[in-house]
């Protein structure tokens, strides 16, 4: 009996996806790569992709208009919320919300937001966005992946603000307790300096740490915009990321490399910056005081000794040197790095890109196509009253108009 | 022998109208194919409109994250997450979506056959258990309350006379169609998927 069970009931949902298909809502699609685990992290951007809009950089005397209230019906107020709920706090409508919406209508969306982003469920919901965003979770080796979604479900459940993520001198152990975080540097810098990270994105040269740490907090692919990130002088490099033609190209490894037609230093001066406080990190994210930077002439190109990564710096002095220039300001380490992206104009519109990501279930790539205008203005409104917490962020991301619209437009049929 | 295969497969099917609903929203001209708001109030001159400032595909179902489906059975069972009656979810986690990238594991939220007989199977002893009968001691007759807790919303006439109907005409035991009637719930798309 119970095969047959087990195969009426794959029939079943055959033919149950058949109905969803049937009815024009919804298909089943094929995996998405976006949500399989990367054996090899590829951190170039290589620059023949077309340049897209970089995610916009929030000034800080930016004028701040506060959102609408949409004009909607009660309807689709219950609609919207229903689409949101679920990725946002966990959970579906309740009795209460559903009598509020239909006794406030569209008015009734940002006070059920604020009630939303002070529940347990959201702090959860945040901890799963970093998650995914770092691919942190889970053990290994001695090493807890789920130090950095603990400091996140920190940061929400105590009212912090968000750029916390960046400049916490605490970690959280799995009983939401401060602790030291795992590396043994003698900083911290929230989820940077968290083996999870460090072990997570290690690869040569420090690229993938560096492709990581400006992706998830600046929305930034290389090469990013000169006047976000001036480059270092190019005869500071190790010759090989000097090139910026195939006939400059010196080291015979990096030959093939070339076709991109930018040439090396037009990424690598900006990703030499970036990798730089990584140098005394080794590749399961402990702090080696005495790392030098230096290539390991036996080892593969990038690689220094002891589980290490070679500097980009050509000077041994700087090749050992923490210290770096992050989007234009000096800094001595990892920490200070975190400080200055946290504090950045970027860091709060890419949290809302983050955000939309998340709760929609868009790719990365999907999410470089969001109208920078939208991030800009919401960071805005999120950070009118200083260094925004991430309900701050979010409640002013689902009350803009334009995302409601976009909701609401995707539920309707017929709407291309 | 066939009643149980057949009340399954029909129950499941309704599971179609678990599919999040669509309201009509926007008016569509069969000439031209544009839409318009059909709140839009005649003669007043329109404002620019913004082009959309993302899109949402329509075309993929995509499963909650495995943490907010169980966070969505322990809200309808009225019990915790870490309940006996979660252990076969929680052993088959992985299949079911979970992540757990210091091992290798990534979130896979695509719904499928397999998930989905999976996903059967191992809230069986969730539809089975002591704590959903204290909460709705018979199904259909308690599908609202069921429904409230885990679509959000109260059961529909179409929700409730599609149940009855299927219901109507078969002989199976009152355990048998609880069952059904709770597996038709937890496993439609409205629960399982964003």
């Amino acid at each position: 009996m119970k095969p047959l069970l087990t195969m009426f009931t794959a029939l079943l949902a055959l033919q149950t996806l058949a109905a969803c298909e049937q009815r024009g809502e919804l298909k089943v699609t094929a995996d998405d790569p976006e949500t399989a685990v990367e054996a090899d992290f590829e951190p170039f951007e290589h620059p023949d992709v077309p340049e897209k809009t970089p995610t916009p950089i929030v000034e800080e005397d930016s004028v701040v208009e506060p959102a609408e209230t949409p004009d909607i019906s009660q309807e689709e107020t219950t609609l919207y919320l229903r689409s949101i709920s679920q990725m946002l706090v966990g959970r579906p409508l309740n009795t209460l919300e559903n009598e509020q919406i239909a006794t406030e209508g569209a008015a009734a969306i940002r006070p059920i937001l604020e009630d939303w982003t002070s529940s347990p469920g959201f702090a959860d919901a945040a901890r799963y966005m970093i998650q995914q965003k770092l691919r942190a979770s889970g053990t290994r080796d001695g090493i807890d992946f789920d130090l950095p979604g603990n400091l996140v479900r920190h940061i929400v459940t105590n009212d912090l603000p968000y750029s916390t993520i960046l400049t916490a001198d605490y970690c959280i152990d799995s009983a939401g307790e401060e602790t030291a975080c795992d590396t043994g540097a003698p900083y911290t810098a929230g989820v940077l300096t968290t083996r999870a990270f460090l072990a997570g994105n290690a690869s040569r040269f420090n690229l993938g740490r560096a492709s990581r740490m400006m992706q998830v907090f600046a929305c930034r692919h290389y090469p990013m915009e000169d006047d976000l990130q001036p480059r270092l002088q190019k005869e500071s490099l190790i010759p090989m990321f000097q090139a910026l033609t195939p006939d400059e190209q010196e080291v015979e490894e990096a030959k093939d490399a070339f076709g991109n037609g930018h040439g090396c230093y037009t990424c690598h001066g900006q990703f030499g910056a970036h990798a730089q406080p990584f140098v005394k990190f080794d590749e399961s994210g402990i702090w080696v005081e005495s790392a030098t930077g230096k290539q390991d002439p036996e080892g593969e190109l990038g690689r220094s000794v002891d589980g290490l990564m070679t500097s980009h710096m050509l000077v041994d002095t700087e090749k050992a040197d923490e210290g770096t220039q992050i989007f234009g300001e000096r800094v001595e380490n990892l920490a200070g790095a975190g400080e200055v992206i946290a504090d950045s104009g970027v860091f709060v519109p890419c949290t809302v890109r983050n955000v939309i990501e998340h709760t929609f279930g868009l790719s990365d790539s999907a999410g470089e196509e969001i109208d920078p205008k939208l991030l800009s203005a919401v960071a805005a409104r999120a950070s009118a009253n200083g260094d925004p917490g991430l309900d701050e962020i979010v409640v002013e991301t689902f009350v803009d108009p334009r995302i409601i619209d976009v909701v609401l437009r995707s539920k309707s049929p017929g709407v291309e | 022998m066939l009643r149980r295969p057949i009340i399954f497969i029909t129950l499941l099917t309704l599971a179609a109208f678990g599919c999040e609903g669509t309201i009509n929203l926007l008016e569509v001209d069969p000439e031209t194919g544009e839409t318009k708001d059909v709140d839009a109030k005649s003669g007043e001159a329109e404002d620019e409109e913004l082009p959309p400032p993302f899109e949402l595909s329509r075309e993929s179902v995509q499963l909650l994250p495995f943490h907010v489906r169980i966070a969505k059975l322990a809200r309808v069972t009225g019990v915790g997450e870490d309940a006996p009656i979660f252990d076969d979810l929680m052993a088959a986690r992985y299949d079911l979506g979970d992540h757990n990238y210091a091992q290798g594991i990534g979130p896979n939220l695509q719904w499928n056959a397999s998930k989905m007989a999976l996903w059967v199977e191992s809230i069986r002893p969730v539809c089975q258990s002591d704590a959903m009968r204290q909460r709705y001691p018979f199904l259909p007759e308690h599908l609202n309350e069921m429904l409230e807790a885990a679509y959000g919303r109260e059961a529909t006439q179409d929700d409730l006379a599609a149940y009855e109907d299927v219901l109507a005409d078969t002989q199976i035991s009152e355990e048998e169609r609880y069952e059904a009637v709770c597996l038709a719930v937890l496993t439609s798309t409205e629960f399982v998927a964003r």
